[in-house]
């Protein structure tokens, strides 16, 4: 066997392939919002939780010219796609059309919304009377705010969906549009495990503080956009699009995708089920407790599901072949050297801890925690319906050690650990020579050499004191502080082993954020160093 | 009488299904309660129960997709020797030469969908605190599933034995060198001598016994072939069984008490 020495060419940033891709990207990126806009503008507007009242189910219907088009453009599109083998240029033109329709819909439907408000406003067909509420007065829910207008918002969305088309059809026509040098060299500038990692834990309190803002539909589909457009551009970097469409990464961009969706559901729902119950209302998971037989009702629910799975399953076969690098061989190590991506959130771990910690204690503890979950949360409310209300501390703990602890940490340690395990930018090539300057050092050090100014005892035991009386106190005052600050009531409840556990599975959760901001803070290694017995912490 | 009706009316068809079509209210009830596959099922359900905004439909996917791991695995050990010497040139050939090769592809893309859907089904439980009594210890058992779902993607992730493959494992099983007590380079193991003789030692500690040998090997691709294939997967269907069983048991799919 012999390597083929190919030359060394400059990454490409914008190739053909690149560009054919991202045109089709903000096609569909344009389609989603064509279809936002029709839905707001013609749809049923009455969403879970509103008072039915007058006001449900009551829709528009689209216009039959405008279904007809639409479907009529794209079965026209689907027709050249098949038929491209024949003609030449097919597929420019099955883009061609299937953009038009998108911007056909797009922009009846803001046409239409402005033609309804209009006739609401002049006391048209369409209005109601005064304090009642209409069809363009939408209530997005009970609790999460007032009624929108129905033609600003299907005006926003068109005008997303022409923007996003004209950028589809400036590539497709050869319009090397890339993300400006110096917005790349920002970003990686700024960009660090600590910008990082902390910048997840604000985005995820401020989901939490202002859950009402965040669970509206349309602020949710501003930000969707907002994660199209930055994904669409940033595919046109090549260290970007390099890294992100690896094969074995990609199921991780499914991942992000689904945990951000079911999160936003889930709160959604959580936060209509709250304001429900503020008002004395039934919440939504027990408003229909009537059953149905399982034939068919659920059965075919399954059968759906099962097709569905097993279409997106044989299509991701079809167009993504499984990874399958060199053969094995125990002396080319390659670097960056990972652990599958499921794992990527422990391998993150060993940045801070040795490794017994973060191989082995830390994620025995994680199981045996999760495990003990129901045993230690005793509240009996909020079984089997979303609510954060009712059980706020149970909820937003296990949500920030799932999206924060671990999906966060896997998207580091997947998109942004680099040769040597060192923090590279998203536009930032993975050089092989980055060098960053480690000055680590161990409590021992600070407090014997940079505090007392002296040399360090011999006596492991002296050496290490300062750390093991900081872990000593890290167990036993904190546990004695929440007791008398917030756990009181729970602990009488629940009984001591019970508060006991939990406050130790608590700790061992709040050591990870400590050891990384104590890393990046003081450059601190260890707590405590004794490697001559292998014991780090 | 019609074909049809003699083909449904004899002998063979009866012994297959014991009911006609379910589409009266009668028979709807009769194949849930006489069919093996749907026994597992209640006969009704609860309609908010069942409410794809609500259940999100993660734990039947994630069976789903388990089974559509045995499937593919199975087809796939028809092909698959797991020895240094065949088993790279045999996934090779799956990608290149063998029909219906794509069986690799569904098996290592369900693997994957398959720890994110059982992560989303977690979130859901927990979410909508359906661990709660009646169901703390589905719970447990849906924790133990977890991780040996996980398992079982790290033990296949072997098998290729391609670069991927064994400087994955490398750094997993590195861990268990440093395992307290049992891992030669753990804290406490520098203890364990009996004058002078070290009682764990790289050729007697954890990763030992998890590779079959100090580094990976031969005896490691058949340790994981074999965990991969047999002892995982039987665990695992036990445990679904169990709590299957026990959703049954503790009342159906969750909703408010």
């Amino acid at each position: 066997m012999h390597q083929e020495i190919l030359p060394i060419l400059p990454h490409q940033d914008i190739t053909p392939g690149v560009m054919v891709g991202l045109a089709w990207y903000y096609l569909l990126a344009s389609a989603l919002n064509a279809a936002a806009a029709a839905y707001v503008a013609y749809m049923e507007m009455v969403s879970e939780g509103a008072s039915r009242v007058g006001l449900a189910p009551r829709t528009r219907r689209l216009p039959d010219w405008l279904v007809g088009t639409y479907i009529g453009l794209y079965g026209l599109a689907m027709v050249m796609i098949l038929a491209r083998p024949f003609l030449p240029g097919a597929l420019d033109v099955a883009y061609c059309l299937c953009a038009l329709a998108n911007i056909v819909v797009a922009l009846t439907a803001g046409a239409d919304a402005a033609h309804f408000s209009e006739l609401r406003a002049s006391d048209g067909t369409h209005s109601g009377n005064s304090g009642e509420l209409t069809l363009d007065d939408h209530i997005p829910a009970v609790g999460l705010g007032k009624s929108i207008s129905r033609m600003l918002w299907t005006l926003i969305w068109a005008i997303a969906a022409v923007l996003f088309q004209a950028i589809g059809l400036a590539y497709l026509f050869g319009g090397a549009i890339v993300l400006p040098q110096i917005f790349r060299d920002r970003i990686n500038q700024v960009s660090g495990p600590t910008t990082f990692f902390v910048g997840a834990t604000i985005a995820f309190v401020a989901m939490i503080a202002f859950r009402k803002l965040a669970a509206n539909g349309l602020v949710a589909w501003g930000l969707v956009n907002a994660a199209l457009l930055f994904f669409g551009l940033s595919m046109s970097d090549f260290d970007f699009r390099d890294i992100v469409t690896k094969p074995d990464n990609v199921p991780i961009v499914g991942l992000m995708v689904l945990v951000g969706f079911f999160t936003w559901l889930s709160l959604r729902r959580a936060v209509i089920n709250d304001s429900r119950q503020a008002r004395g209302l039934p919440v939504l998971e027990a408003l229909e407790p009537e059953k149905t037989l399982t034939w068919p009702d659920l059965v075919y629910t399954e059968l759906v599901c099962m097709v569905i799975c097993t279409i997106v399953l044989v299509l991701w076969g079809i167009v993504l072949q499984a990874p399958l690098e060199q053969p094995a061989s125990s002396t080319v190590a390659p670097n960056p050297s990972k652990a599958p991506w499921y794992f990527l959130g422990l391998q993150e771990m060993l940045v801070y801890f040795d490794p017994w910690m973060a191989g082995v204690v830390l994620p025995s503890l994680i199981v045996v925690g999760l495990m003990a979950v129901p045993y230690i949360d005793n509240n009996k409310e909020g079984n089997g319906y979303y609510t954060i209300e009712k059980r706020k501390f149970a909820y937003i703990t296990f949500q920030y050690g799932f999206l924060v602890l671990w999906v966060v940490l896997i998207l580091l340690g997947t998109f942004l650990r680099g040769p040597n395990w060192n923090f590279f930018g998203p536009y930032e090539f993975w050089d092989l020579h980055k060098l960053i300057p480690l000055n680590n050092v161990n409590l021992s050090d600070i407090v014997w050499i940079q505090i007392l100014g002296q040399t360090k005892p011999s006596s492991i035991l002296q050496r290490e004191a300062p750390g093991i009386i900081l872990c000593v106190l890290y167990f036993a005052i904190p546990p004695l502080l929440m007791y008398r600050l917030f756990f009181r009531k729970y602990a009488e409840q629940a009984g001591m082993v019970r508060y006991l556990t939990l406050a130790v599975l608590l700790l061992f959760m709040a050591s990870l954020p400590i050891k990384m901001v104590l890393r990046w803070t003081i450059n601190l290694k260890y707590l405590v160093a004794i490697p001559e017995y292998f014991f780090n912490i | 009488m019609s074909l049809m009706d003699s083909i449904t009316q004899s002998q063979l068809w009866k012994s297959v299904f014991r009911h006609p079509m379910p589409t009266d209210r009668r028979n709807r009830v009769v194949v849930m309660l006489t069919n093996f596959f749907l026994h597992l099922h209640p006969v009704s359900v609860r309609k908010q129960g069942i409410a794809l905004s609500y259940t999100w439909c993660m734990g039947g996917t994630t069976f789903f997709l388990f089974i559509v791991e045995v499937v593919t695995g199975v087809l796939l050990m028809f092909y698959y020797r797991p020895t240094l010497e065949h088993a790279y040139n045999d996934i090779l050939a799956l990608r290149d030469v063998t029909t219906l090769g794509i069986l690799r592809e569904l098996h290592r893309w369900g693997a994957h969908a398959m720890v994110i859907t059982v992560w989303l089904h977690m979130y859901r439980v927990f979410l909508t605190g359906s661990y709660k009594p009646p169901r703390e210890f589905n719970w447990v058992i849906g924790v133990l599933l977890l991780v040996l779902t996980l398992l079982l993607s790290f033990t296949g992730y072997l098998l290729p034995w391609d670069q991927l493959a064994i400087w994955a494992i490398t750094v997993g099983s590195n861990m268990a060198r440093a395992t307290p007590g049992v891992g030669v380079e753990g804290p406490g193991a520098a203890f364990l001598d009996l004058n002078g003789v070290k009682l764990i030692t790289s050729g007697s500690d954890a990763k030992f016994a998890l590779l079959g040998g100090r580094a990976v090997g031969e005896m490691t691709l058949n340790r994981f072939y074999v965990l991969h294939c047999v002892a995982i997967p039987l665990a695992v269907s036990l445990l679904i069984m169990v709590h299957f069983w026990r959703v049954r048991k503790d009342g159906g799919i969750s909703g408010p008490l």
